[in-house]
């Protein structure tokens, strides 16, 4: 009998516990929570609505024209173009500055001379503003004023900018973002390497592993959470870019370079088909909530192992 | 044991330093929105004092603000627009202050802040098309007693007002007007043995002469501001096809989508192909850079609009600025001088301000030759406005820039009164039918055809001339 009240009694003692457990956790989601409501949720709301009416964007009537902005948007090759050239980009950025920031990132692990005012060098694009970043580079590089190529074409050579012609212009913006960029997955992949344990890298030393066979089998596993984790970052980041693209060509020569960030824009500010601006939004929505899923879903998978 | 209960003792503490983060988090947000309704409800205050200051006359000292935003110009020219127009408005009276903020959004900045109610009391936009979207809200005031009461239909040149009209009413004053012609450089001319263009197969032979001494025929570009290339665009259209046929596209007379426009669009893809527009470069330069390769000696004439004439000074230094000429560009089928026409700005007023009578005077004065000459002396190119008395403004006290701006508009106003003038699609298309005409590069880069591109423009511009959203138009002379 006594031992029935006290399992009683320790069990009433868990349940407090837990309840006290759940309610610190409800109350420490509960700012993120009140702010994702009122900031995310409550536009996102009314963006979804203003996707299925027709919305100048200054107009309170908002006429709901059901499926019709999609329909209109479907068949316009613009907005085929912008999804296009929203995958290139991705592809683009989840490989090319991934492979030169890791590059980096191992290259310093391994070797540590010089590599703290390398570190200051890289930095600076990601530090400077997108604005000055896209100055320096339509300015000082592609202009034939004034900048290398200028400088370059006075000299005999037979180069033009890139972002002149229909094929090289997204890589043309790509890779002044990418030179922007780097630095930071740099910082990312070095921090992640840097917690490689010491024994397994001198395990392999002494096994006589190569530089290739060490990446390969002791700091490449032992990065992978963040190398997955930057991998979602980038894939989501690379279906909202804008600023470069908007600051470089806005989307020209002939939507070359429009993604649909900017294709967005043009509708609602050029043009005042906010409705129609906000079924586009939507679409990027639906982009980055595939991506947020696979992100959650790697993060619970490597929770649980 | 004993490190079990210090375990459990840190996590005691740590959930209360939990619990405790999360009250005070809970307790900023809800004061940080308490604070936010008691300023909201100060703020409300405060306009309620306004409004009871605003009925009886100054109390405190403190004068009653009239804002104006405009764009982010250069500190020279911010500088300017001070002088003038600032210093006349608030050296005139001392009951009310005329409030300049100068936005590099302004175009984005001004209809959410009306949409919300707010928004300065004089309301810029960067063309008719921008304040169509105001009318239709009610959020600008129509014009027509102030207009009778200045008399600024009398004042300002017919094309221009009818283009600020919706429904017969007025609901903008213009700022500046632009005149589409050619720029050229005096001292290549003078070097080639060159003559400026009158005829259009003169200007041919010209472009062709340029391409072949290796220099770009016409500098042009759109980097970073892609709907430059309506300006280009449009002027080849214009002065081949004739300025008729947009005005009877915009009468819908025609549809966009007709073989002459067609025909039209392709000798715009013509000249892009032959290098005419600065060649591949065209993304490359922007308005600035252009004006340079015509101080350089790299390209024969700069096809533009007067709005150029503003970079010019910072090309052509000092005496050099001499050397600069401006001619309208020759069409093919009249031998008469034809200038584009549009308007750089204009100005409403705001439907919620207070200040409407002070408004209407600041516009009136916007509309007045000492204003334009003023502001031509400080910020030549821009503030051309397009006022009858200008024609016969004395600028024998202008000279460099100034000088070069006034003439060429003087030059215009005689010729756009008398109906030699093409519309120009910036200021006279809709705003989605312009988005479109805005992508004629998809051409010239050969994505799609211009019959395509036509039926685009086409598709937009019939369903906005069926929603009312065209200007009333004079019919230019083609003769």
């Amino acid at each position: 009998m006594e031992m029935k009240t006290v399992k009683i009694k320790k069990e009433k003692g868990v349940n407090r516990h837990k309840r006290a457990g759940t309610l610190t956790y409800h109350l420490l989601s509960l700012p993120a929570v009140l702010l994702s409501g009122l900031i995310i949720l409550i536009p996102a709301v009314q963006t979804i609505y203003s996707a299925f009416t027709t919305w100048n964007g200054i107009s309170d009537d908002k006429v709901w024209v059901g499926l019709q902005n999609f329909r209109e948007l479907f068949q316009d090759w613009v907005f085929w173009r912008a999804v296009m050239n929203n995958l290139k980009w991705t592809m683009l950025f989840v490989t090319v500055p991934v492979m030169i920031a890791m590059t980096a990132a191992v290259i310093m692990a391994r070797f540590h001379i010089g590599s703290k005012s390398f570190q200051a060098v890289y930095l600076i694009p990601y530090l400077l503003a997108p604005t000055t970043n896209a100055i320096i580079w339509l300015n000082m590089i592609f202009s034939p004023n004034g900048g290398l190529i200028g400088f370059m074409q006075k000299l005999g050579w037979q180069l033009t900018s890139p972002l002149g012609n229909l094929d090289t212009a997204l890589i043309g913006v790509a890779m002044v973002d990418i030179w922007h960029y780097w630095g930071f997955l740099t910082v990312i992949y070095l921090a992640a390497l840097r917690q490689t344990p010491g024994d397994q890298i001198e395990a392999a030393a002494i096994e006589g592993a190569s530089g290739w066979q060490t990446f390969y089998y002791v700091y490449l596993p032992n990065i992978m959470p963040t190398v997955r984790l930057m991998f979602i970052l980038i894939t989501i980041y690379s279906f909202c870019t804008y600023d470069y693209i908007y600051l470089m060509t806005s989307g020209g020569p002939a939507h070359a370079t429009e993604v649909l960030s900017t294709y967005a824009y043009s509708m609602a500010f050029s043009a005042f088909k906010f409705g129609k601006a906000a079924a586009v939004s939507l679409v990027i929505g639906v982009f980055g909530c595939i991506a947020a899923f696979f992100y959650t879903w790697f993060s619970r998978k490597e929770a649980l192992e | 044991m004993k490190r079990n209960g210090r375990k459990e003792n840190r996590m005691k503490k740590r959930r209360i330093l939990a619990i405790m983060m999360s009250v005070i988090m809970g307790i900023g947000m809800l004061a940080g929105c308490g604070k936010k309704e008691a300023e909201g409800g100060l703020e409300k205050t405060e306009e309620n004092s306004e409004k009871k200051e605003g009925n009886s006359k100054k109390t405190d000292g403190e004068k009653k603000q009239i804002t104006m935003w405009f764009w982010g110009a250069a500190t020279d020219y911010q500088e300017t627009m001070k002088n003038v127009l600032y210093s006349w408005y608030n050296d005139s009276q001392d009951e009310y202050e005329l409030v300049l903020e100068f936005r590099n959004t302004v175009d984005t900045d001004i209809p959410v802040a009306l949409a919300a109610g707010n928004g300065p009391d004089i309301v810029y936009a960067s063309g008719p098309s921008y304040t169509s979207k105001y009318v239709e809200e009610d959020l600008v005031l129509k014009l027509d007693d102030y207009a009778e009461q200045y008399g600024w239909k009398d004042r300002v040149l017919s094309v221009m007002y009818d283009s600020l009209t919706l429904d017969g009413s007025l609901y903008s004053i213009p700022g500046g007007m632009c005149v589409g012609g050619l720029y050229y450089n005096k001292e290549l001319f003078k070097k080639q043995g060159w003559e400026p263009p009158v005829t259009w197969d003169e200007m041919m032979d010209l472009l062709d002469k340029a391409a072949d001494l290796g220099i770009y025929p016409l500098g042009a570009g759109n980097k970073g501001w892609k709907p430059c290339n309506d300006h280009f665009s449009s002027m080849i259209i214009n002065h081949y096809a004739g300025a008729d046929l947009i005005y009877r596209v915009l009468e819908g007379e025609d549809s966009f989508d007709n073989p002459a426009m067609a025909e039209a669009v392709d000798i715009t893809k013509e000249w892009y192909d032959k290098g005419y527009l600065s060649g591949e470069d065209y993304v490359n330069l922007d308005s600035q850079e252009v004006i340079q390769l015509l101080a350089d000696e790299r390209c024969a004439m700069v096809m533009a609009p007067t709005l150029y004439t503003q970079f010019v000074g910072q090309s052509f230094m000092g005496a050099d600025v001499d050397n600069v000429g401006f001619i309208s560009m020759p069409s093919r089928n009249t031998e008469q001088a034809v200038y584009d026409v549009s308007i750089n700005s204009n100005f409403s007023i705001n439907s919620k301000t207070e200040y409407a009578e002070e408004c209407a005077k600041i516009l009136d004065y916007m509309l007045t030759s000492d204003f334009a000459a003023s502001m031509t002396k400080g910020w030549p190119g821009y503030w051309t406005t397009p006022i009858k008395e200008m024609s016969d403004y004395d600028g024998s006290d202008m000279s460099g820039l100034a000088k070069l701006s006034y003439e060429s508009v003087q030059a215009a106003i005689k010729q756009i009164d008398q109906g030699y003038f093409a519309y120009h699609p910036a200021t006279f298309f809709p705003a989605a039918t312009l988005t479109a005409f805005e992508d004629v590069d998809t051409v010239w880069q050969g994505v799609v055809t211009p019959e395509d591109f036509c039926r685009t423009v086409a598709a937009e511009l019939d369903a906005e001339i069926a929603g009312g959203k065209t200007c009333p138009l004079v019919e230019p002379k083609t003769d």
